[in-house]
């Protein structure tokens, strides 16, 4: 079993790991047609590959059965897909847009949808304004989604050097003044891969879908700058060395706060305001002096 | 693209492919301009008209207009060299002028019935299979006007897709009408949600966004505005499986300044 990320991703595209539903959330600046493009690539011609399109006008030459969702009810569409799906083989099931369904009727379709033997992959348009629902109280689409797909895929356009330059992106894709690069072959995912077991996976990684490549992304924490020092802002103070050296910081790190055992409780520690007392070596105690108990 | 220092270049050097010369995407696909009060998409729309009637394209072109009388069309092409009296031209393009016969109690009293028969005008005579060049103006002015749907206007846009046509859709896209006003505490206007609903669909489908947009800083006198060229959800080449010279072309993703000047001559600038 793979335990690598980069690999859960492949083997997961390519259908070498069957995922009952792997939902694909995309916005307005990175579609998620270059991942249905890419997947396409890597599933093997013996997948019964169903392509149910609300949006997509032309058909990818690996498709075996489109179904054009426009302007028909689901239970036709559902009728079309159990028509064409087939009992032996692996089946790819894909759903271009789960705009045109009403989150009502969402989890009765989907669920209808998913089998032992078929991968589900539908794609919910995240910059969509929620429609009012009618109850108020159900959960949101994207809520409802999350609940119940296997692999989630989230999908964004290559980040940029700094938050500044992002929120001005974001800003201009929210305006529909959108900035070219975004939309691209090159970008970037982010995967959540629950297995049967319960046990997940979550890992980032950078796709280019020209050259087929996947690469995982490690992001660095950022440090927080609360907590670490500028060394620049001591010097030119004075003529003291205020600077500290890695051993010193380290012994200084190590040394323990006093009263730090009069905060810990249970064992050992503090019990309902008791008075902790150690004997130390020069302590003069009496035992058969009942005012010397310092219990 | 020759001439290109500060004098910018002419507006018949713009393109929006990297290899195609074309302003026109193929069949069944859409384009999708948004603009706001500031800048008006009206040249844009006279100027890929003008490039594809004289260009050896034998599709039809249809203008469906809802904002504006089929005169004022007439009368803008004119300055854009093209009299619609001549034959060479009025048997290419067809104005289908809404704005006129838009009696809004009557006809949208059944929005779905007044689309159905906008795509009828449309689609009517042309049985070549190419399908129709479409270029719509505001068509997301019935989001507001009435009881129209986003989703009633995006069943329309693919009815036009299956028929073939190639689709240009001219959009606001102003604030108020696609952004909640965080600050009052009323109600909120139902067509923002609207209004993001069909936008963000069509951004979605389309292969190519523009915008038109007033300068950030200001107004100038030297620059109208900023048009922008960029890629659209859906990817230029997506299911074309031959790799043919077509089938590897990229959308030419550019920010230009334009400036309109009064005798209607239209210059652009790179940024």
């Amino acid at each position: 079993m793979a335990t690598s990320p980069s690999v859960v991703l492949s083997r997961l595209w390519s259908l070498k790991d069957m995922t009952p539903f792997m939902l694909l959330l995309d916005s307005a600046s990175q579609s998620s047609t270059f991942v249905i493009e890419e997947i396409l690539y890597r599933v093997t011609s013996d997948v019964n590959v169903i392509s149910v399109t609300f949006e997509l006008q032309d058909t990818h030459p690996k498709v075996t059965h489109n179904i054009r969702g426009h302007r028909k009810t689901l239970d036709e569409i559902q009728q079309q897909i159990e028509n064409a799906s087939m009992p032996t083989a692996k089946n790819l099931i894909i759903i271009d847009t789960l705009a045109f369904i009403k989150s009502s009727q969402l989890t009765g379709f989907l669920s209808r949808l998913i089998r032992p033997n078929s991968v589900l992959v539908a794609t919910h348009h995240t910059s969509l304004p929620a429609l009012n629902s009618i109850n108020p109280y159900a959960p949101s689409t994207l809520n409802l989604l999350h609940y119940f797909a296997t692999t989630v895929i989230s999908v964004s356009p290559t980040a940029l050097a700094n938050l500044h330059a992002e929120d001005d992106r974001h800003r201009s894709v929210q305006l529909f003044s959108m900035p070219p690069g975004l939309n691209s072959p090159q970008f970037e995912i982010s995967l959540v891969h629950r297995r049967k077991s319960g046990r997940s996976t979550s890992a980032d990684f950078a796709i280019d879908t020209a050259q087929h490549t996947i690469k995982i992304l490690v992001k660095k924490e950022p440090a927080n700058p609360m907590y670490t020092e500028d060394e620049s802002l001591l010097r030119g103070l004075t003529t003291f060395n205020l600077g500290t050296t890695d051993k010193q910081k380290a012994a200084k790190d190590n040394v323990d706060l006093p009263f730090l055992a009069a905060q810990e409780f249970g064992q050992g520690g503090a019990q309902g305001g008791a008075i902790i007392y150690e004997f130390e070596k020069d302590d003069d105690y009496d035992e058969e002096d009942p005012y010397e108990d310092p219990f | 693209m020759t001439a290109i220092g500060s004098r910018g270049f002419p507006i018949n050097e713009l393109s929006f492919f990297q290899v195609s010369p074309s302003l026109i995407p193929s069949k069944g696909n859409i384009i999708l301009t948004t603009s706001t009060l500031e800048v008006s998409p009206i040249w844009l729309i006279h100027h890929i008209i003008q490039q594809t009637i004289n260009s050896d394209n034998k599709r039809k072109i249809v203008l469906v207009s809802l904002l504006q009388d089929k005169e004022f069309h007439e009368k803008q092409l004119r300055k854009f060299g093209i009299e619609l009296k001549n034959p060479k031209y009025s048997s290419k393009l067809q104005i289908l002028d809404n704005f006129s016969n838009l009696d809004l109690n009557q006809n949208l009293k059944c929005p779905s019935s007044f689309l159905t028969q906008l795509a009828r005008n449309i689609s009517s005579d042309h049985a070549d299979n190419d399908g129709p060049i479409v270029l719509i103006e505001n068509l997301d002015f019935l989001l507001t006007a009435a009881s129209v749907t986003a989703s009633d206007l995006l069943y329309f846009i693919t009815d036009l897709q299956f028929s073939g046509a190639s689709t240009l859709l001219f959009c606001n896209a102003d604030v108020p009408l696609i952004m909640h006003d965080q600050t009052s505490s009323s109600g909120q206007p139902p067509i923002v949600d609207e209004q993001g609903q069909f936008l963000f669909q069509l951004l979605h489908r389309s292969v190519i966004t523009i915008s038109l947009r007033p300068l950030k800083t200001g107004r100038a006198d030297d620059i109208t505005g900023v048009l922008r060229v960029s890629n659209g959800g859906k990817p230029l080449n997506y299911a074309k499986s031959d790799l043919t010279p077509s089938s590897t072309d990229r959308v030419l993703e550019k920010e230009y300044l334009y400036l309109l000047n009064s005798d209607t001559s239209i210059r652009l600038f790179y940024r």
